[in-house]
């Protein structure tokens, strides 16, 4: 049984890389503060946690999943929809602003359109999980672990460029 | 990393270029790996293209950072906050279910929950200043504006009190003005009930320092004497509600005033006019002398042949530094020593009619006051001071009687002279001249 004070310790060391974690996946802070709280209090609840924080992604990942399935289509939709709304509707007039608010909704729309394990893979790559960690979080091959980043990458970075060519070709 | 070791002579497949560049192969992997990719250029390339794919992803990843929260759609928070009890997480553990807390319903976290608070805290004090200057500024209009007010003395109401009612105000802007140039001006808590009107002195054909033969200076000295005389009352009706026979000067202001005392009285005394009502008279008449003309700062040297003479507890010769303000409005003095001293004392310089003037003694502890005839080549008058607490002690508190006896005096009185005590401590009255002198420099 994980004790409350290695609780503590848990969520004093991982709690931030976490959320920021689970915001990038689901783009909404509340959100993933909410599935970071639900990830702790399923730790303490285990009896033993071998490494704690592919542990804890696994979880946070799983949680994601799981409400992920039961609105997916609508999620996506949505967020396609409120992503475009806001790279069109912005009126902040400073250019920067501007820009950056674009480029998020562009990442945002990006990123959905990778495949899941793509995506936990990448987005917990980017946390600094190591590739020991990810596959145990995602119940991948250790040798798998590179080539589903790699094609994460490569995907992320065409969807993106893809997007950026289509917003381009609208304003044109 | 991979199971199998790695050939130097084949390509690296994508992801060993991306796990040797995340630096997860293991040393052996690694070198042969690197061995490889400094000879083949093919391979050059694509670790070039691999390392702009980590970069790019990365950057293309932290721009989602920049995230606001509350942007998730309410079917998204519906599914997670009673969703999250699916058993696919880690497989192991049942989720409790998400609390149904209220506070967790409204999203409302202890930071949102100070700002909050504090919003309603400021907000709740913007409203309560807001509508207690609501509140208080018509009372304040209508009691200085009020053009239904008939108790009002007619001597007391501004000449352009008639086009100022047609005219629209602005209650709050009046009050004010009002307020300010009350303070300004120096406010009075009470004025003496009017006096009998004295009349106008011609201009002296001599100068009246000698005090000799000039009738018509005399008539504005008593004018100036009379004026002082009711000037000088509210000093110490002031503090003492009553008035004293001391001076002889205060009987014009009672109380109680007997009907024989108005009979004595060519204009009769008003009826009892409260205080706020003096003071909203007050008002409208000092609004109505925002026209008049402007002085410069002006210094007058008052001086007395008395040797030991003093107003209050300074002795003369004083020099009287007229603030800057209205030709016909009251203006605050300083009280200098003819090497430009400040002494303790202030005063207040009141034109009255007739070109004469009444200095009025502003100094805890005293009452006094100057009575300055027509200026001439100097102002003849006479000064009065008197220490209250020896005023206090000959308070009367029955003031009929005693104000029929000072209106039977004041009857009696030529106008032209100064009206002496009967009784009580002596108060003198010095005669001073004054004359105008260039300010000393302080």
């Amino acid at each position: 049984m994980v004790t409350p004070d290695r609780l503590a310790a848990l969520f004093k060391v991982y709690h931030t890389p976490l959320v920021r974690f689970l915001t990038r996946r689901l783009g909404d802070r509340d959100e993933a503060e909410e599935i970071a709280q639900e990830t702790f209090v399923r730790a303490l609840k285990q009896e033993t946690i071998a490494s704690e924080r592919s542990w804890l992604f696994a979880v946070a990942s799983n949680l994601v999943r799981d409400e992920a399935r039961r609105g997916a289509r609508e999620r996506k939709r949505h967020d396609l929809m409120r992503a475009r709304e806001e790279a069109e509707s912005s009126v902040d007039p400073e250019p920067t602003a501007m820009e950056r608010e674009e480029d998020r909704a562009l990442a945002r729309q990006a990123i959905e359109m990778l495949g899941e394990r793509d995506r936990e893979a990448l987005l917990m790559r980017e946390e600094g999980l190591g590739y020991e960690e990810i596959a145990e979080a995602l119940d991948l091959s250790l040798a798998s672990v590179g080539t589903t980043l790699s094609r994460a990458r490569r995907r992320l970075m065409e969807a993106y460029e893809s997007l950026q060519q289509e917003r381009s070709a609208e304003r044109a | 990393m991979t199971d199998e070791p790695m050939d130097a002579t084949e390509h690296p497949d994508e992801g060993l270029i991306h796990a040797w560049l995340d630096d997860a192969l293991s040393a052996a992997d690694a070198e042969r790996l690197a061995e490889h990719v400094r000879t083949c250029a093919e391979c050059q390339a694509r670790v070039a293209e691999a390392r702009g794919l980590i970069a790019g992803a990365s950057r293309i990843i932290a721009a989602l950072d920049d995230v606001p929260a509350g942007t998730r759609p309410g079917w998204a928070q519906g599914a997670v906050e009673g969703g999250l009890t699916s058993d696919t997480a880690a497989g192991t553990v049942a989720a409790p279910r998400a609390s149904g807390s209220l506070w967790r319903w409204l999203r409302v976290t202890p930071g949102r929950a100070a700002l909050a608070a504090t919003i309603l805290v400021a907000v709740g004090i913007t409203l309560t200043y807001d509508r207690a200057a609501m509140d208080s500024a018509p009372r304040t209009a209508v009691s200085v504006l009020n053009p239904q007010r008939t108790d009002v003395p007619a001597a007391t109401s501004p000449e352009g009190a008639a086009s100022d009612v047609a005219k629209p105000r602005d209650p709050l802007l009046d009050s004010a003005v009002a307020k300010n140039m009350m303070i300004a001006q120096g406010q009075r808590t009470m004025e003496a009930a009017r006096g009998p009107a004295i009349p106008s002195a011609p201009p002296p054909a001599a100068t009246v320092r000698t005090s000799t033969g000039a009738a018509g200076a005399a008539v504005a000295l008593g004018r100036a004497t009379e004026e002082a005389r009711r000037e000088s009352a509210p000093v110490v009706t002031d503090r003492a509600a009553v008035r004293s026979d001391l001076t002889g000067a205060t009987a014009s202001v009672s109380s109680a005033p007997s009907p024989s005392a108005e009979t004595n009285v060519p204009q009769a005394i008003p009826a009892p006019i409260s205080t706020a009502q003096r003071q909203d008279a007050a008002s409208g008449a000092m609004m109505a002398k925002t026209s008049a003309d402007a002085v410069a700062r002006s210094c007058l040297l008052v001086e007395s042949s008395d040797a030991d003479a003093r107003w209050a507890d300074q002795p003369f010769p004083l020099v009287l530094a007229i603030e800057p303000g209205a030709a016909d409005a009251p203006r605050d003095a300083a009280v200098l020593t003819p090497a430009g001293e400040v002494t303790s004392l202030r005063a207040q310089w009141s034109p009255r009619r007739g070109d004469s003037v009444v200095v009025r003694l502003r100094r805890i502890g005293y009452s006094g006051s100057i009575a300055l005839g027509p200026e001439v080549e100097a102002r003849s008058g006479i000064a009065i001071s008197a220490a209250a607490p020896t005023a206090l002690e000959e308070v009367v508190v029955s003031s009929a009687p005693v104000r029929a006896r000072a209106d039977s005096r004041r009857a009696a009185a030529p106008a032209a002279a100064a009206p002496a005590p009967a009784a009580g401590p002596p108060v003198r009255q010095l005669r001073v001249t004054a004359r105008s002198i260039g300010c000393p420099v302080r």
